[in-house]
């Protein structure tokens, strides 16, 4: 060792030494770093990943969990602790202070430790900006965790765990079919939204059928405003007349909404003489009249018909009640 | 009565002679500390400390660069900052084995000084608009987009790994001098007192009085703590 007193080492000697200890403790750190040591043993083949099967409960129910609670985080775009939830091979590697996930040992398993803190907690995941997991997800990785963690363990060996929620697809809109449904009435439903404002509009961006809301105009929504509708007749599915000034004159108007399937005329002077109009929409479900002149007689073909008829209680309580 | 080493007189000869002042030296070793602090913290997640270590490094390394234009004569850029030439004939000397002595930096460590002040900055610069993307934003996150202050972080980390690389060379380049060239280069930089063999002969030092670096950190630390709060 007296070469090593100052002065007294050889520069070639000195970096040999220099880099003797580089290589050491570039292999040191490859052993006390978790991330370094799964990259040196992923490099020489000593690290093989996990399998996964279709059918297991982590593809199943585990993996889409972690996609839509962890993966904006510890996903394939960022890695917040040098952690990945998006696959099982990174997420059995852990992240920068080793696994997060001990297999089949819940209280070692920092993952699950960290998803049960409660809201307050700054260590909780996902963090408080973000949506906690439920209790049925804690339960469901729970499950998984206290099974042995596998990627190949099938979702029928996990009998207790809670159900899987009914994901609902919702469509996209086609822009072009609406185009085309709506392309034989846009232009007269245009005009007519300019002097009827407020009162036509389309049941939904996907749709082509319209809904007329004239109770906005109140009074000044009479036969001749209704007798405009004429034109789109035929598109109108849903229809409120109430509180406006129509009367039995509109009876002709009416009979060109063949699909109607609402129509409320509650408050407006119409009377029996209407009735023959209602009966000829086919495709009726619900009427109402409250505050009309119409007979309880008069009402009866409808009822045959099992629409749903909204009128007076004592109307209401006569004719929807059930034999 | 004046002090005689601050109007740069020439020490006896046997004597050691002061050569780095407390300020270099505490700035030294507090960004050692520091770098260690800092990394520790936000190894384990503390980042309410490691913002306040990194805001320490900050206000320190802003410290540096001033004290490098009003600081004592062997902290000044303009002593040890040398041109490419004086480098080169610096390291063929050396390997000569007739290497002229330095009062301070020599041309090669007066390099490294620099870098590692850039990469420092660089570091803890970043680290303002930096984010964990969990609980912790920098002071400075604020100001621009999440997906600006994720690359900031991506160059925090990689930052930190070109100062460990730095740092690695710095402790290789000293230990050199003290095992080949058998010139201390630890104990001046705790004691700020040289050995008089290793200082030139004509060397002269000029000490910036204290109460300059009072003040120029009072500054630096105001300004820092203006702009993050």
């Amino acid at each position: 060792m007296a070469t090593l007193r100052p002065g007294r080492l050889s520069a070639g000697r000195y970096f040999l030494y220099v880099a003797m200890l580089t290589v050491m403790g570039i292999a040191t750190l490859s052993l006390v770093l978790p991330n370094w040591a799964h990259a040196v043993k992923s490099l020489l083949g000593l690290e093989r990943p996990p399998t996964v099967a279709p059918s297991s409960f982590y593809v199943q129910r585990i993996a889409p969990l972690f996609e839509e609670h962890c993966s904006s985080c510890h996903g394939a775009r960022r890695q917040k602790a040098n952690l990945r939830l998006d696959n099982l091979a990174y997420i059995v590697r852990g992240g920068k202070h080793g696994e997060v996930i001990k297999a089949g040992n819940l209280r070692d398993s920092e993952l699950f430790s960290r998803i049960r803190l409660p809201a307050s907690n700054d260590q909780v995941m996902p963090p408080k900006s973000k949506a906690p997991l439920s209790g049925d997800e804690i339960t469901v990785v729970r499950l998984w965790i206290a099974a042995g963690a596998s990627g190949v363990q099938p979702s029928a060996a996990f009998s207790e765990a809670p159900k899987a929620p009914v994901r609902v697809a919702i469509p996209d809109i086609d822009a072009t079919a609406v185009t085309h449904n709506r392309a034989s009435h846009v232009n007269a439903v245009r005009a007519l939204q300019r002097r009827l404002l407020d009162v036509i509009q389309y049941q939904s961006r996907a749709s082509a059928d319209l809904e007329v809301h004239a109770t906005s105009m109140g009074r000044s929504f009479g036969d001749v405003e209704l007798a405009l509708l004429v034109e789109i007749g035929a598109h109108i599915v849903w229809a409120d007349f109430s509180d406006t000034a129509i009367t039995d004159a509109s009876a002709g108007a009416i009979k060109t909404m063949q699909r109607l399937r609402v129509l409320r005329l509650a408050n407006t002077r119409i009377s029996g003489s209407m009735v023959p109009a209602l009966v000829s929409l086919n495709q009726l479900q619900s009427v109402t009249v409250v505050g009309t002149a119409i007979t309880e007689a008069s009402l009866r073909p409808l009822k045959d018909r099992h629409v749903m008829i909204h009128g007076n209680d004592e109307m209401a309580n006569t004719l929807n009640a059930r034999p | 009565m004046p002090d005689p080493e601050r109007l740069g007189a020439v020490p006896e000869i046997s004597a050691p002679v002061k050569v780095w002042d407390a300020q270099i030296r505490l700035f030294h070793w507090l960004v050692v500390a520091l770098l260690g602090v800092s990394f520790f913290t936000a190894d384990r997640g503390l980042m309410k400390w490691h913002r306040a270590s990194g805001l320490g490094l900050l206000t320190l390394v802003i410290f540096r660069i001033g004290w490098g234009f009003l600081g004592s004569t062997t902290a000044r850029f303009s002593e040890f900052v040398r041109g490419p030439r004086q480098v080169v004939n610096y390291f063929i000397g050396m390997k000569n084995g007739h290497g002229r002595a330095y009062t301070g930096h020599n041309p090669a460590g007066g390099w490294m000084v620099v870098v590692l002040l850039v990469a420092l900055l660089a570091q803890a610069s970043t680290g303002l608009f930096a984010n964990d993307g969990v609980h912790f934003e920098g002071p400075l996150a604020y100001l621009i987009t999440a997906e600006l202050s994720d690359r900031v972080t991506k160059l925090h980390g990689i930052l930190f790994d070109l100062i460990l690389v730095l740092a690695w060379v710095h402790v290789v380049a000293v230990l050199f001098y003290f095992f080949v060239k058998g010139d201390n280069l630890i104990v001046p930089m705790l004691s700020g007192m040289k050995n008089r063999a290793n200082v030139p002969i004509d060397a002269r030092v000029q000490f910036t009085r204290p109460w300059v670096a009072w003040l120029l950190m009072a500054g630096v630390a105001g300004c820092v703590w203006w702009i993050v709060h």
